[in-house]
């Protein structure tokens, strides 16, 4: 068996962290099941040193692009084992100037709750573009993982060097995605030949020569966005030698055109191939079904997740996969607009899905809001899976007509009770959760390996908030970092089935998700208050090779290297 | 003349005045054909008879005080009695006399008649259904029991009554448009049609035909409302009248250019009417010419400046074409001129709604309702601003109380309904029955407004009552084949029943059409003012 605890992460906290880990467990859990004042995030952004602001290069030309960026990464760049987090900044518009100089940042994770900005030593600090968001993977399997940053009018491939630097291999790797504004990126490997291909979500072609013009209430403001042509998807496949192959007409991604600002890689008809769930603004959301031969369908009409029930396409900016009632299947978040209501769609294993939006409650909880980044974790641990979802409204003067609307909106952390009804936990979640923010990005990780997610969110023109997970801790959990050898060595594709006691639990590593960042690849088992002193575990790797684990301790990261070598 | 002759007279004439007698009046509104043939009845007993009426009535009156129990004098006193319009004293005698001879059919059928003509549909069945049951052949009760039939709604017999009696029916304009009625109720359009065309030509003239192109119209049959009013425009004595509708029916149609040609042709001949100005506004309007369009409004604006209908005319027009700088504009200035006015208030909230200037409608929609608590179109807007706000509570009352006070206004009740639809919580069964009552009552009012087929559809998929589902989609769509969401939802019903190739097809439309919809956007629309 290639199970061994080689990384006890907490082991590698300083020895104070770790004993808090050890000893607070008990009390947290009495404090938050009585409601108490502890809350279940902080923001720690202080702390932690963040100080890096994002530039939109807003402007009285107001180009759409000014309220779109905020990519953001959890990622583990120098293998100590510790996450850092990678920032992706906008950039200048022609009436929209900086008065400095308008960088990314690369915060090294110092293992004491600190961070240091070090994009400019790693090479990652400037972009010849405007930037939009990250995808950070393995493309080469080097053991080291790389970053894929999109924008307009390119995007940009950055080589982990693996001593701390990155190369720019675009123009080498076939990347660039010239003339195009994208926003997400999706590293999967859909052919299943052992290294992650990358999917990209285009936009429209913006252009800062011609500027479109809309006005509310005399005021300039943001167009709505079909005023914006879309733009077909672009997929590249990956060679194995560092270079790319642009496969978007051979696959039949390029005959989606529309406005796509999210996507999620995930295996969603179980087949063992990875498919495609991509969000777009005010264009179908596309349900792209791997066909095994290189190419993708559409079923977004069969699965009912194109439209709404009155035939809207939604503004769909933001979503996520993931198993929110437990029985196996996946279900997809899709944030939207304010009064269109954020999306849930529950899949119970065949065509059509089921709209949740209503009977979760989300509807009514979102219907204020613009949302972004959306993102399910178990908050908890206690084995169901939450939602934290960023707001924020593009609109600077949509107070002047709405007052339930606002032009910044909060942070919400929704809690699954277990049958897919959310309930907002903003009372008792932190002080975060009662401003308001002009949040885009947002992504999930544990920074501190204590057994609990925390989360990182971008605004606009403002410092990213850093939260950490007080309480997750509190119940008992299990982590996993897969490395695949056959497969893709982030393992992104592969289905986890946990076993603990008689609780069932699934998971999948996707591709992409939230919207415009990248998270922590491991996978993360809350396991409640009793957990069973032996976990089993059963992984389909994305080769379509089957493992099967038991006697896992919880309370503990696995590192899990796939069985047969390539 | 003697009581004997008078008697006999009206046994002549009472059949008579139901299928052999001309008419020449000229009705400027279509009246029903039970106030029609009951002026004919009179008209012919004036026309037709010197005898004074009242000496006749005297006599049987002194008749009856000799002989109470004689049927024929009490018959026959009813009779006069009601060609002289004395309904409710006629029938008495006609009581009287039945109830002495029960098997006198003339007698009943001249009480039914006489019911009939007071608005007791059911006692006017009841009677000429006996009339038939002792004389099956009976044609004058078939054409009476058709048309008493249709004016209770029961089309289908009405229908098959008159069918039979043709002869007696395209006798008379008011018959021929009852049968052509009752079968446009069936949706048996070329029957309609086949019989609004024995209009053409008919003795009665023009007018006839005219209300027959009014009566198709009103069924929206436009091609064959043209085809009625075109033949008659130049022998019809208001020109202005049928060339207006004319042009109405070609705009219904959505034939604007015909539409214009007709106007400025009609126009051209001296009949500008104010009416003619401002439909000619709305044909520019729907052709995209609005400078021309300004020009219609304008004319018809200072023809009758008093008129408050033209400024809303031109701000609405102004409005759905998105060009809310100048609506508003416009609106400020109706409501300027007209300040006590709650419609051109409604106006001007209608334009601040699409501005999405939520205050200042909510400001505009509670003035013109406080104005005219009655005017529909201001109760909706704020109900509608109520809603954009998400003042949901204050809202639902707006609707209620609209939904109370407008029980017959179909698009309000839709409104309503969509509201309750829309709102975020979850549903529990009473408020889907509620939404269902809403729905179902606005389409009984109106049933040519797709959304409400289609929501009532939507509904029925989401019961998995995928029969009822099928057939308002598919009304939905044959009543608005541009509405996008119907065929969308026909996909997924037709996939969920296995049908592929229907669902397929219906997909395919459902692409071509939002493709279109993406074409029409309104490049200069600010994001997050859409509104539901």
């Amino acid at each position: 068996m290639s199970v061994f605890s080689r990384w006890r992460y907490r082991l590698l906290l300083p020895k104070t962290a770790a004993l808090v880990c050890l000893v607070i467990p008990p009390c947290l859990l009495t404090l938050a099941a009585s409601g108490s004042s502890v809350e279940i995030f902080t923001d720690v952004t202080d702390a932690a040193g963040i100080t890096w602001k994002q530039f939109s290069g807003e402007s009285p030309d107001r180009f759409m692009i000014e309220a779109a960026s905020g990519g953001v990464a959890f990622v583990d760049y120098d293998g100590d084992g510790l996450l850092d987090i990678f920032l992706v900044n906008g950039g200048e518009t022609p009436k929209g100037k900086s008065p400095g100089p308008v960088g990314n940042a690369l915060y090294h994770n110092l293992g004491n709750g600190k961070f240091e900005d070090v994009a400019a030593g790693a090479g990652v600090d400037r972009l010849p573009f405007y930037g939009m968001g990250v995808a950070a993977a393995d493309y080469d399997n080097d053991g080291f993982p790389d970053l894929y940053v999109t924008g307009t009018p390119r995007a940009a491939l950055f080589h982990n060097n693996g001593d701390g630097t990155f190369t720019d291999v675009t123009e080498k790797a076939g990347v660039k995605n010239e003339g195009r504004w994208s926003a997400c990126a999706v590293w999967f490997d859909y052919d299943r030949d052992g290294y992650l291909d990358l999917l990209v979500c285009n936009y429209t072609q913006l252009s800062f020569e011609n500027p479109k013009v809309c006005e509310f209430n005399g005021i300039r403001t943001y167009c709505d966005q079909k005023v914006y042509g879309g733009m077909p998807l672009t997929l590249y496949h990956n060679n194995g030698n560092g270079t790319f192959t642009d496969v978007s007409h051979s696959s039949g991604v390029d005959k989606f055109i529309g406005r796509a600002l999210g996507a999620v890689a995930i295996d969603v008809d179980d087949d063992g191939w990875p498919d495609l769930f991509v969000a777009r603004d005010a264009s179908p959301n596309l349900l792209l079904i791997n066909k095994h031969d290189g190419t993708f369908m559409d079923r977004g009409d069969e699965a009912e997740i194109s439209f709404d029930e009155n035939g809207v396409a939604k503004a769909g900016m933001g979503v996520d996969a993931g198993d929110v009632l437990g029985k196996g299947h996946p279900g997809f978040v899709v944030t939207n607009f304010n009064d269109e209501f954020h999306s849930l769609f529950i899949s119970q294993g065949k065509y059509p899905f089921e709209d949740w939006t209503t009977r979760s409650h989300l509807a009514s909880l979102t219907k204020s809001y613009v949302g972004w980044g959306a993102h399910f974790l178990d908050y908890d641990n206690d084995g169901n899976l939450d939602l934290a979802i960023i707001n924020g409204h593009l609109n600077q003067v949509i107070e002047m007509s709405r007052g339930d609307v606002k032009y910044k909106q909060p942070l919400l952390l929704l809690r699954n009770n277990g049958q897919g009804v959310l309930e907002n936990m903003r009372a008792s979640a932190g002080e975060a959760f009662q401003k308001g923010y002009s949040g885009r990005g947002l992504a999930v990780g544990d920074y501190d390996n204590d057994g609990a997610t925390d989360l990182i969110f971008t605004c606009l023109n403002s410092r990213p908030v850093l939260l950490h997970n007080n309480v997750g801790a509190g119940n008992s959990w299990i982590g996993f970092q897969l490395v695949g050898t056959k497969s893709n060595r982030d393992a992104i594709g592969a289905k986890l089935i946990l076993q603990a006691g008689n609780r069932k639990l699934v998971r999948w590593i996707t591709g992409g998700s939230s919207y415009l960042s990248s998270h922590d690849k491991r996978v993360l088992f809350g396991l409640g208050k009793q957990a069973p002193e032996s976990i089993d575990l059963q992984i389909r790797w994305p080769s379509g090779e089957t493992q099967s684990l038991s006697g896992l301790k919880p309370r503990n990261y696995h590192f899990i290297r796939e069985p047969s070598q390539k | 003349m003697s009581l004997r002759n008078i008697l006999r007279t009206i046994t002549i004439l009472l059949p008579a005045v139901f299928g052999l007698l001309n008419s020449s009046g000229m009705a400027s509104a279509l009246p029903s054909p039970r106030t029609a043939l009951h002026a004919n009845l009179h008209i012919t007993f004036r026309d037709s008879q010197d005898n004074d009426s009242a000496k006749q009535e005297a006599e049987l009156r002194e008749a009856i005080r000799h002989a109470p129990t004689n049927a024929v004098y009490l018959g026959q006193l009813g009779s006069i009695l009601a060609t002289q319009n004395k309904l409710g004293e006629a029938v008495p005698y006609f009581e009287r006399a039945l109830k002495l001879n029960p098997g006198d059919v003339e007698t009943r059928r001249n009480l039914a008649t006489s019911h009939w003509q007071l608005g007791k549909l059911a006692e006017a069945r009841k009677n000429l259904e006996i009339v038939l049951k002792t004389r099956p052949d009976d044609t004058l009760a078939m054409l009476l029991l058709g048309m008493v039939s249709e004016d209770l709604g029961d089309d289908e017999r009405a229908a098959n009554l008159l069918a039979r009696v043709i002869p007696l029916v395209r006798q008379r304009p008011e018959t021929i448009d009852s049968l052509a009625r009752a079968y446009y109720h069936l949706g048996q359009t070329d029957k309609a049609r086949n019989m609004l065309q024995m209009l053409v030509g008919h003795p009665f003239g023009p007018e006839a035909v005219f209300q027959g192109g009014r009566l198709a119209a009103e069924f929206k049959d436009y091609d064959t409302a043209e085809k009625m009013f075109l033949p008659i425009q130049s022998t019809y004595p208001d020109p202005a009248t049928v060339n207006y509708n004319l042009a109405l029916a070609q705009f219904s149609a959505k034939r604007y250019a015909e539409c214009e040609k007709t106007l400025l042709a009609s126009v051209g001949y001296g009949h500008g009417t104010t009416d003619a100005y401002a439909l000619l506004g709305w044909t520019y309007q729907k052709q995209d010419r609005l400078p021309e369009m300004l020009k219609a409004f304008e004319k018809a604006i200072n023809l009758e400046p008093a008129n408050q209908t033209y400024y809303i005319d031109l701000g609405d027009a102004l409005a759905g074409k998105k060009n809310y700088g100048t609506a508003i504009e416009v609106a400020k200035e109706a409501v300027k001129r007209f300040p006590s006015s709650s419609r051109t208030y409604s106006l001007k909230g209608s334009v601040e709604l699409k501005m999405y200037l939520l205050t200042d409608a909510l400001n505009s929609y509670s003035k013109a309702v406080e104005l005219d608590p009655k005017n529909p179109r201001a109760a909706l807007g704020l109900a509608l601003t109520q809603w954009n706000m998400d003042r949901s509570d204050e809202a639902a009352k707006s609707f209620e109380e609209g939904a109370r006070r407008f029980p017959d206004n179909a698009f309000f009740l839709l409104k309503y309904a969509l509201f309750l639809l829309n709102a975020p919580g979850e549903r529990d069964a009473a408020q889907d029955a509620r939404i269902k009552s809403l729905l179902k009552k606005s389409e009984a009012l109106d049933d040519s407004d797709a959304e409400t087929h289609f929501q009532l559809g939507n509904l029925s998929m989401k019961e998995n009552k995928y029969g009822e589902a099928l057939t308002e989609l598919q009304t939905a769509a044959r009543l608005d084949p541009e509405l996008s969401k119907a065929h969308l939802v026909l996909a997924r019903l037709y996939r969920r029943a296995g049908r592929e190739e229907e669902a397929e097809k219906e997909t395919q439309f459902h692409r071509k059409l939002k493709a279109q919809e993406e074409q029409s956007t309104d490049v200069n629309a600010a994001i997050g003012t859409r509104h539901p």
